[in-house]
């Protein structure tokens, strides 16, 4: 204990001084979301501004205010090429007009991605306090951080005393750690906005789709956590998810999920990002049912399908006629990123008894835009291919296009389409010789 | 790209017409530094006949703000059409930069 004490304390510095060493012309990966550390950003930032640094390359998955506030501040775009795996609301409008570029990306291949093809001289990461045995915990962020800790030159990891401690494969020892700065904040947290009319028939038909002893993976973003209320009548779900959000909390508290009827990882949540509330990651934390393990592992379609039932629920933007769905650009832009989508969508279809659901409103813009087209608008980016798709769930129904002709697919599609628009995209299913 | 320069009093101003991208960027940032090498930090940009800026266009507008900025100098931006100006805004340019409807009035803003 005191030894690794010891190396805490000779590790430890001030942000400044953790960050001076950074030189000109790196490249810089810092953790995801929650764990972007923000006495380092800032920090760096500071030192940018100041003149002492620039012709950084930055990379970021789904970056949040942290970073936005800081190394992707307008001002310091001249110094900063930044890059970001995940789009978020943070990155988007950069990313549209050329000061960002999205790297495309399966999120389970982004560890070997980032190993292979990044040079990283640095990674700065938010982790909980060292335990007495040297560790410390990655907390909400795993993913490829984990990974890029092992790889770069230098890890500098700012401790936060509200990082939750959790299990699985998510520890770092004190020795593989180059400088320790303490910075105790809240973790970001993540609002997604009020359920909307459609919410109600979407969860329930999802729900119908989802046997007892599911095991699940839920999506990012409102319509999965909606989706997730109307689980409450299910028995012993279990959960082996990418991201881990609020409304798996109440499944968990509620009895819903046991994890009892899983064949990997029996018992325990397994995610590898967790996005939430202070309420969440407190109950995270110390918590040996959550285990967290790098995004290869869990986001692997061949992990994913070791256990029996998976259902993989997901959203969408856009879906055309014959199948396929864009999830990730909007008007011909950039607007998220593939994520771990396919991965998931794969690896369910793959489990014994397992679905890939793909849900989405069937509208946009309050019932003006149809979802479903018969072709997807130009530009727009195919995150799941159709020969992937498995079930796709809109408000007015639900369809399995498995092993369905081009034919029955467009049909199917165009069933749970707003019925405002079934006329004219039947008509165009005709002019196109899908019918 | 079409650069011209003209000053009036301690101001520089210089139009840009034609498209500001990977190509030009360098163009006109050598012809910004060349301006401010020279001694004069107050420039204005007439913007008028420029019908686009990529991202390279953009990096240089701020290296260069950054220069003048430092030596208590300014670039104002001009006259922009309404393609640029939503560039700008996107990017989060137009809070880092001063912007007029017109040349005179840039120019005036130096005296005020």
């Amino acid at each position: 204990m005191q030894t690794y004490r010891a190396q805490y304390r000779g590790k430890l510095t001030t942000p400044e001084q953790a960050v001076s060493g950074i030189k000109s012309g790196s490249t810089l990966v810092h953790g995801l979301a929650a764990a972007e550390p923000p006495a380092l950003l800032q920090a760096i930032a500071d030192r940018i501004r100041a003149g002492g640094l620039s012709n950084l390359s930055v990379h970021s998955l789904l970056p949040t205010e942290n970073v936005s506030k800081t190394l992707l501040s307008p001002d310091l775009a001249d110094c900063v090429q930044a890059f970001s795996w995940f789009v978020s609301k943070s990155s988007r409008s950069a990313v549209r007009v050329g000061l960002n570029y999205y790297v495309p990306n399966h999120f389970h291949q982004v560890p070997r991605l980032m190993r292979e093809n990044l040079d990283i001289d640095v990674t700065v990461t938010a982790v909980s306090p060292m335990d007495r045995a040297g560790f410390f915990s990655f907390g909400t962020a795993n993913d490829y951080t984990s990974t890029v800790a092992r790889c770069c030159k230098r890890l500098i990891v700012e401790v936060n005393k509200n990082m939750p401690r959790v299990f699985g494969d998510a520890l770092l020892h004190i020795s593989e750690v180059d400088a320790v700065v303490e910075h105790t904040t809240p973790l970001i947290e993540f609002k997604w906005p009020g359920p909307k009319s459609e919410d109600d028939a979407i969860g329930k038909l999802v729900a119908e789709l989802v046997p007892d002893g599911a095991t699940l993976q839920l999506g990012f973003g409102g319509l999965p956590n909606v989706i997730a209320m109307k689980l409450m009548g299910h028995k012993d779900l279990g959960i082996h998810t990418e991201v881990f959000g609020p409304a798996m909390v109440e499944l968990i508290r509620k009895g819903v999920v046991t994890g009892r009827r899983k064949n990997l990882h029996p018992m325990k949540n397994v995610f590898t990002v967790a996005e939430g509330t202070g309420e969440m990651y407190r109950f995270m934390h110390d918590n040996p049912s959550m285990e967290s393990y790098p995004v290869s592992y869990t986001n692997n379609p061949d992990v994913i399908a070791m256990n029996d039932n998976m259902v993989s629920i997901n959203s969408i933007i856009q879906v055309d006629l014959l199948g396929q769905c864009n999830a990730e650009s909007l008007a011909g832009y950039e607007y998220s990123g593939t994520g771990g989508q396919l991965d998931y969508v794969r690896g369910a279809y793959n489990s014994r008894g397992g679905k890939s659901i793909l849900a989405f409103y069937s509208t946009a813009r309050k019932g003006q835009v149809s979802r479903v087209v018969p072709r997807l608008d130009s530009g727009a980016v195919i995150t799941t291919p159709r020969m992937d798709v498995h079930y796709l769930v809109t408000e007015h129904g639900a369809v399995n296009l498995k092993g369905k002709s081009t034919r029955d697919r467009a049909l199917d599609i165009i069933s749970i389409a707003h019925p405002r628009f079934r006329d004219s995209l039947l008509r165009e299913a005709e002019n196109i010789y899908l019918l | 790209m079409e650069l011209t320069e003209k000053k009036s009093g301690n101001i520089s101003i210089l139009g840009l017409t034609g498209r500001l991208d990977a190509y030009s960027a360098t163009e006109v940032e050598k012809k910004l530094d060349g301006v401010i090498q020279s001694g004069c930090v107050k420039l204005v940009l007439n913007l008028e006949g420029l019908e686009y800026i990529s991202s390279s266009g953009l990096r240089v507008f701020l290296s260069q703000l950054k220069k003048v900025r430092k030596q208590q100098g300014d670039i104002k931006l001009a006259c922009m059409k309404p393609n640029i100006r939503e560039v700008f805004d996107i990017a989060g340019f137009t809070q880092l930069f001063n912007i007029f409807e017109t040349e005179d009035a840039a120019n005036i803003s130096y005296n005020s």
